[in-house]
């Protein structure tokens, strides 16, 4: 992702109007490129596992891959797991999400909460957070509210810490004119610290929308009855190598989708702010 | 709890002795420093601003110009003296007092209607009646067809009259800019300068302009106050006798010059102004 950033970014800013027609022939070729090499690479990758007998449950081959996808898609086994993970996933995001929003307002806000909570926060912080899956299955149990439980936790973190820094960003020269303006605190808050703290917010949630997969797929490591995580370990048991890789790819895509999903909405959210418009590798390709 | 500034402005006779609108008594500023004590920001000032009179108030950078103009605007409470707004303390006086500074302040995520509405926000006012009140003053400052836009698709002149429109959308009695347009180049300022005489010629607040520009002072001001370096206290009161409107043009004449090497003397003998 950081090769396409910064070829992006290498390029001249601004084409000079005879270039601005070859446009579309650009960006076609610029496709072809990686199409090309997609190609080139899944191919070359087929041709050695072919040629040196290599195991599939060690690395399997693309075709092998390809047909355990359409297998599992077909049979409709790898849809329920995907919709276990994906809702707790989805869950955990909105929890952990809304609710370090909340209590990152209220440490901003007062000053005894901040007293209160943030050593904890701190403490908390620099904690692998992941570690305590296993603390959580065995609280929650071995169904989805360990899961939610584990990926809320994680996003709850980045969106808490980032909320507190977005509400004290706010300028010094805009809360004295409010002030002039005769504003009360609540009125200083919703109209210019949270909104100064929208691109932190934002900034957060593309974080965490991360976190929430990562959190939840560790939980179902740990213990579950169903999801994608739960699946990788039974096809690894079974050395299905296909399957595994064909369920990497299908978390890719669910990854990617969350993603994607995430950036509409900051570039929605914040419409006014230029600096949160640029290019997107992402959504371009 | 809402006050409606244009009740007490539609009684407002048409000042015929400029009674005192604005009362400053014995007020000074001592900041507590960590490191170097109290650091006095602005020694006791006594003075007082006629209704809709134009008040320019020059000085030395760190004199407490803006000190007081903060304490007048109700951002900052003095150490000690009394100000009185039209009979209220500093900072009672909501809605009644219109505050513009150096940079625009605007809300980058509030169109620019909405920036000029954000004091009608705070105050709780008919949002309906006084949407017509913001693109009447809107117009004033030559930006209509700009309601919808945002702050960043406007240049900084433009952007700082949308600032002036903003102060002026409840009806203040009492305008306060604090550099208006030190950040603007040369040629927008002058054209600025015009802009607010025409503005203050229309509307008649009573407005305190800080400034470090002594020409601009003497082309916008009934009174120039000069104030001393730090601990500021106002050193000379001048009358400002020219005829209005003044066009650039008088900044050319004999009596303008006059005017403002009076007040650079000051200036040369106190130990200087920069700007």
């Amino acid at each position: 992702m950081t090769a396409i950033d910064r070829r992006q970014d290498g390029r001249p800013a601004a084409a000079s109007p005879g270039q601005h027609r070859s446009r579309a022939s650009e960006k076609a070729r610029d496709i072809a490129v990686t199409l090309g090499f997609l190609v080139l690479t899944v191919g070359t990758w087929e041709v050695l596992v072919r040629a040196l007998h290599l195991p599939d449950y060690v690395v399997p081959a693309p075709s092998q891959i390809a047909m355990a996808l359409k297998r599992g898609l077909a049979s409709g086994l790898y849809q329920r797991h995907l919709g276990v993970t994906v809702y707790a996933a989805l869950m955990g995001f909105a929890i952990g999400s809304v609710v370090g929003i909340v209590l990152g307002a209220v440490i901003a806000s007062f000053r005894f909460a901040e007293l209160i909570v943030y050593p904890y926060v701190i403490m908390f912080k620099s904690m692998p957070k992941v570690a305590l899956a296993p603390l959580f299955t065995l609280w929650f149990g071995l169904g989805i509210a360990s899961k939610i439980v584990s990926s809320s936790i994680l996003c709850f973190f980045p969106l808490l810490v980032n909320t507190i820094a977005g509400l004290r960003s706010a300028d010094e020269d805009r809360i004295s004119l409010m002030r002039s303006m005769g504003a009360s605190k609540f009125q200083i808050f919703w109209y210019l610290r949270f909104p100064s703290a929208l691109p932190y917010i934002m900034a957060g949630l593309e974080l965490a929308v991360v976190l929430a997969l990562i959190g939840t797929i560790v939980a179902e490591f740990v213990g579950a009855h169903a999801g994608l995580g739960t699946l990788i370990q039974i096809q690894n048991a079974n050395m299905d190598g296909p399957g595994q890789f064909s369920v990497l790819i299908l978390l890719s895509v669910v990854g990617l989708t969350m993603n994607v999903i995430v950036r509409r909405l900051k570039k929605w959210v914040l419409h006014w702010d230029v600096s949160a418009q640029g290019s997107d590798p992402n959504t371009q390709i | 709890m809402v006050h409606h500034p244009h009740a007490a402005a539609s009684a407002r006779p048409d000042r015929p002795a400029a009674p005192a609108a604005i009362s400053i008594r014995a007020v000074s500023k001592t900041y507590r420093t960590r490191d170097h004590g109290d650091v006095a920001a602005l020694a006791a000032t006594t003075v007082e601003l006629g209704d809709g009179s134009f008040v320019a108030l020059v000085g030395p950078s760190g004199c407490g110009k803006s000190t007081l103009l903060k304490i007048l605007a109700g951002i900052q409470p003095q150490s000690e003296g009394e100000v009185l707004i039209h009979g209220r303390r500093a900072g009672e006086a909501r809605g009644d007092v219109g505050v513009v500074l150096q940079s625009p302040v605007l809300f980058p995520w509030r169109s620019i209607l909405q920036n000029v509405m954000l004091p009608v926000a705070i105050l709780g006012l008919d949002r309906a009646r006084y949407r017509e009140e913001a693109m009447a003053m809107l117009g004033l400052v030559e930006l209509q067809g700009f309601e919808g836009r945002y702050p960043r698709e406007l240049s900084g002149g433009m952007q700082q009259r949308a600032a002036i429109a903003r102060a002026l959308v409840t009806d203040p009695r009492l305008l306060l800019m604090d550099e208006p347009f030190g950040a603007l180049d040369a040629m927008t300022r002058e054209h600025m300068n015009v802009e607010l005489q025409r503005i203050w010629l229309e509307k008649r607040k009573t407005v305190l302009l800080i400034t470090h520009s002594i020409p601009e002072a003497v082309f916008l001001a009934d009174r120039v106050l000069v104030m001393s370096p730090r601990p500021g206290r106002i050193l000379e009161d001048i009358a400002i006798d020219l005829p209005r409107p003044r066009a650039m043009s008088v900044m050319g004449g004999p009596e303008f010059g006059r005017h403002v090497t009076r007040i650079r003397d000051f200036f040369l003998t106190e130990g200087g102004i920069d700007g």
